[in-house]
């Protein structure tokens, strides 16, 4: 168990910035997951967390110590790997109990701990096996072992998931999530999955171009976006953000050629957005009604395409040139006519500037 | 259809599987005739006279070995195949088919060579042409008969499964391969066998007698014996001392029984001396069993160091550093010069006075440290011969095998290696439980490579050493040119050949080259 310090973390590769003064600190116990498009710099964070990445400024503190010039052997972390990076001449047991063995446990010891972590794992009968014998998601129990037999202070994930088919990085999810809080592991998780992020950590970073945007617990990512970068990433289907204009009492939807008025009446402006002014109108698909009459809030698109996803349903609707993604909590989209009507929830909108930042 | 037709269509099928079966069981007969001939033969020359030697040799020069195997087999096989296609087994119709298609290939290349000679001879025009002619309508029988089967192929009972019909693809493909093998591997191999079972000389012309010898090639070759003997006792009964008080032995072949003497026995070697008693080790051909302890000393020695330097410059060529193509193509330059010409130029740096480099080198430092002025003449003493050659492979093929396991360094994924570095392994317990592991299956391919390369070396021991100390093949190149001895360089030939196989076997065998 560890707090973990970053300061001001730059890497650069080339002429490539990779990261750009990164500052993070985290708790003891926590669950962070570094999320964000790739070749955002959450995976060379994460490495220059672990020691395999040496960092070109900027500094790590884990457990206050500084461990920003000690190789990934004198910081007492354990990382699984995306492609799982298992030892393809060892069997499971020997994968499982290498972390034990260089460290020079007794066989019989390294034996007795390999077996009750692999039984905690479901893979115990596996273990005179070889990792090419194993499936993908064996494999990838395999490498969480490997991470969990010694007690590292620090785990460091590095999309793990990736490689798994659906069923099993939902079942994988599930099982890293529960595995953290059982052990109460400080824990690193880099992801491009916004929903992974969303399930197993305690704090969100998103990351763009080395940079990070935002930091905070999934819930107040989702709900208070910084900027457009952000309500786009996070959520799914993505958040719908329209070109907008406001003038008198009227917003002005500008889709397509001819700008849509729609009446800000019921809206709770932020003051920042002043008479005349461009601006982003970020809407949830969730929070979007779907009318077959015209209303005084509403704006006019076609019906472009439904889609039937069991439990819930998307209606995707064409305004002007774009396309507005409408989620119904229904087993199955209701007929619609061809020409239909939105209305926006006025309680969750968000209101982005021209430069992408929220307006309060 | 009606009962009739079908009836006919019967009838009409038989006489075309007739005449093929009646085809197949011709020509199987004929192998087997073939082969019983070639042994008839052989006992009618023993009943009139001959002895046993001459007439096994005259089977082997007539027959070979691999052949009457051949025939044997091929005509059981076709003989059976004939009973098995009579019976409308259509597994036994498409072998039939597949055999004619061959069949046809053959007796076109046969039609085309005999045309060929027949223009070339320019005989008779009716005599010349008539094998062509008769090769040309064999040719077509074939085809006819392999066409009709299969166009009627649905009249044949039975199935012939995925895995069937994939085998008989297999055989295809390797039948051709087979045949190279047997003409460039196997035959050449069988003849020297044959050779060295006689007394032939080498450019002897073609009247010249050629006398059956048995085994007794590989007797002179091989015989090694291990002999006691006592001292030369003076007037006391005690051991006899000379002036520099080394104990005195008489000459083995002096002491020892008739056949030491008779079979021409020299000393090589004394294993042990325990007081009055030595040991010795004595052969006939000490050449011969000199160039093995050499060979083998060569190659065990060579391949163990270059192993070593391979890997460790493999290593170093792997990581990255600033310079690392140039430095690849640096290294290959001694692998890139002709062995010949290497040897010729370590020669030079191993002259054994100054005006070699080596001593040259090593003169100039006894000079500076003040010491006297000495130079090893590397090339003249036994003891530093086999060192000399074992240097100059190792400069040369050290490259080559720094290569081939840097192409296996290549495929140890990087990614482990950092897994380890987080598992707290550290550098050298990386190489010891990762790199060598994983670089196991590369190193079993190089040793191969290199230890058989090693055992049939020639050229250098040939340029620097020529006479003067011999590996198996040189030694086998003298036996044959200077002294013409055909039949005893063939003995030679095939115990190399047996000895690289053990050690093929051996490798095969201990480091699972075959399974990885």
């Amino acid at each position: 168990m560890a707090s973990i310090e970053i300061r001001n973390l730059r890497k650069t590769f080339g002429k490539v910035v990779a990261v750009n003064e990164v500052s993070l600190s985290m708790t003891d116990g926590e669950f962070v997951a570094l999320l964000g498009p790739s070749g955002c710099g959450k995976t060379t964070t994460l490495r220059m967390i672990s020691g395999l990445e040496m960092p070109d400024s900027g500094s790590i503190h884990i457990n206050g110590k500084d461990v920003t010039s000690l190789p990934p052997r004198s910081r007492d972390v354990a990382m699984v790997f995306q492609d799982y990076a298992l030892y393809p001449h060892m069997t499971i047991l020997d994968n499982i109990g290498y972390p034990l063995k260089v460290r020079g446990a007794p066989h019989n010891e390294l034996k007795e701990q390999v077996t009750s972590v692999a039984n905690n794992l479901q893979i115990g009968g596996l273990l005179a096996r070889r990792p090419g014998q194993l499936s993908g998601g064996q494999q990838q129990r395999v490498a969480v072992a490997r991470a969990v037999v010694h007690h590292a202070q620090v785990f460091l994930f590095d999309e793990p998931l990736s490689n798994l088919d659906a069923k099993l990085r939902l079942e994988a999810r599930a099982f890293l999530k529960h595995l953290q809080r059982e052990v109460g592991i400080t824990a690193v998780y880099v992801t491009h999955d916004q929903a992974e992020a969303m399930a197993l950590a305690d704090k969100i970073v998103v990351m763009k171009d080395g940079s990070i945007m935002q930091a905070g617990t999934p819930l107040e990512i989702y709900r208070h976006p910084v900027n457009t970068f952000v309500a786009s990433f996070i959520g799914n289907p993505p958040m719908n953000l329209l070109p907008c204009e406001i003038n008198g009492g009227s917003i002005y939807v500008q889709t397509g050629d001819s700008p849509q008025a729609m009446s800000a009446a019921g809206l709770r402006l932020p003051a920042a957005l002043a008479k005349g002014s461009q601006f982003t109108l970020g809407v949830r698909p969730e929070h979007i009604r779907v009318l077959t009459e015209p209303a005084a809030d509403s704006i006019k698109g076609t019906l472009y395409v439904t889609q039937t996803l069991g439990g819930e349903a998307l209606v995707i609707v064409r305004v002007g040139e774009q396309l507005i993604t409408i989620r119904l909590f229904e087993d199955e989209a209701p007929p619609l006519p061809n020409e239909v009507y939105l209305s926006f929830d006025a309680d969750h909108l968000f209101f982005f500037g021209p430069d992408g930042q929220v307006l309060r | 259809m009606d009962y009739s037709s079908t009836a006919r269509a019967r009838t009409s099928i038989s006489t075309q599987v007739y005449l093929i079966a009646g085809l197949m069981l011709l020509l199987g007969v004929g192998a087997l005739w073939l082969f019983v001939t070639g042994i008839t033969d052989a006992l009618m020359h023993r009943a009139a006279g001959a002895d046993f030697g001459a007439v096994l040799l005259r089977y082997l020069h007539v027959n070979g070995i691999i052949l009457p195997l051949i025939e044997l087999g091929l005509g059981l096989y076709l003989i059976r195949l004939a009973a098995r296609f009579l019976r409308r087994d259509l597994r036994a119709a498409m072998w039939v088919r597949q055999l004619l298609l061959w069949g046809v290939v053959a007796s076109t290349v046969f039609v085309v060579q005999a045309l060929g000679s027949a223009l070339a001879t320019q005989m008779a025009a009716t005599e010349a042409y008539m094998i062509p002619v008769i090769g040309v309508i064999l040719a077509l029988t074939l085809t006819y008969a392999y066409l009709w089967i299969g166009s009627n192929i649905e009249k044949f009972e039975g199935q012939e499964t995925l895995a069937e019909s994939s085998a008989r693809f297999a055989w295809n493909l390797l039948v051709p391969t087979l045949l190279v093998l047997v003409f460039v591997a196997l035959r050449p191999l069988e003849k020297t066998f044959i050779a060295s079972l006689t007394d032939q000389r080498f450019a002897a012309g073609a009247d010249a007698e050629v006398n059956f010898v048995g085994f007794d090639n590989y007797a002179k070759l091989l015989g090694v014996r291990w002999d006691l003997v006592q001292c030369t006792t003076d007037d006391t009964g005690a051991c006899a001392v000379d002036e520099s008080g080394a104990t005195v032995f008489p000459r083995a072949r002096d002491v020892l029984d008739e056949t030491y003497r008779d079979l021409r026995y020299r000393e090589i070697s004394t294993w042990l001396t325990l007081g009055g008693t030595k040991l010795i080790f004595s052969a006939r051909d000490t050449n011969f069993i000199g160039s093995i302890g050499n060979t083998l000393m060569f190659t065990v020695v060579s391949v163990t160091i270059e192993l070593i330097l391979g890997i460790f410059i493999a290593m170093v060529i792997n990581s990255k550093f600033p310079g690392r193509g140039l430095m690849r193509a640096a290294m290959l330059v001694p692998w890139a010069i002709p062995t010949v010409v290497s040897a010729k130029l370590w020669t030079v740096i191993l002259r054994d006075n100054s005006s070699g480099i080596l001593n040259a080198g090593i003169n100039l430092i006894q000079r500076t440290l003040g010491l006297p002025e000495e130079s090893i003449a590397w090339l003249a003493r036994p003891e530093t011969q086999i060192i000399a050659m074992i240097a100059i492979d190792v400069w040369k093929t050290t490259p080559f095998m720094a290569l081939i396991l840097l192409a296996g360094l290549q495929t140890i994924p990087a990614d482990i290696y950092e897994a380890a570095d987080v598992d707290g392994a550290n550098r050298i317990t990386q190489f010891l439980r990762l790199t060598i592991p994983l670089l196991r299956p590369t190193i079993a391919v190089a040793l191969v490579f290199r230890t058989l390369d090693a055992v049939r070396v020639f050229d250098v021991f040939q340029v620097v050493l020529a006479q003067k100390q011999y590996s198996m093949a040189t030694y086998n190149y003298y036996t044959l040119t200077n002294s013409q001895q055909l039949g005893y360089a063939s003995a030679v030939g095939v115990v190399i050949f047996v000895i690289i196989l053990l050690f093929t076997v051996a490798y095969v065998r201990i480091l699972g080259v075959s399974a990885e």
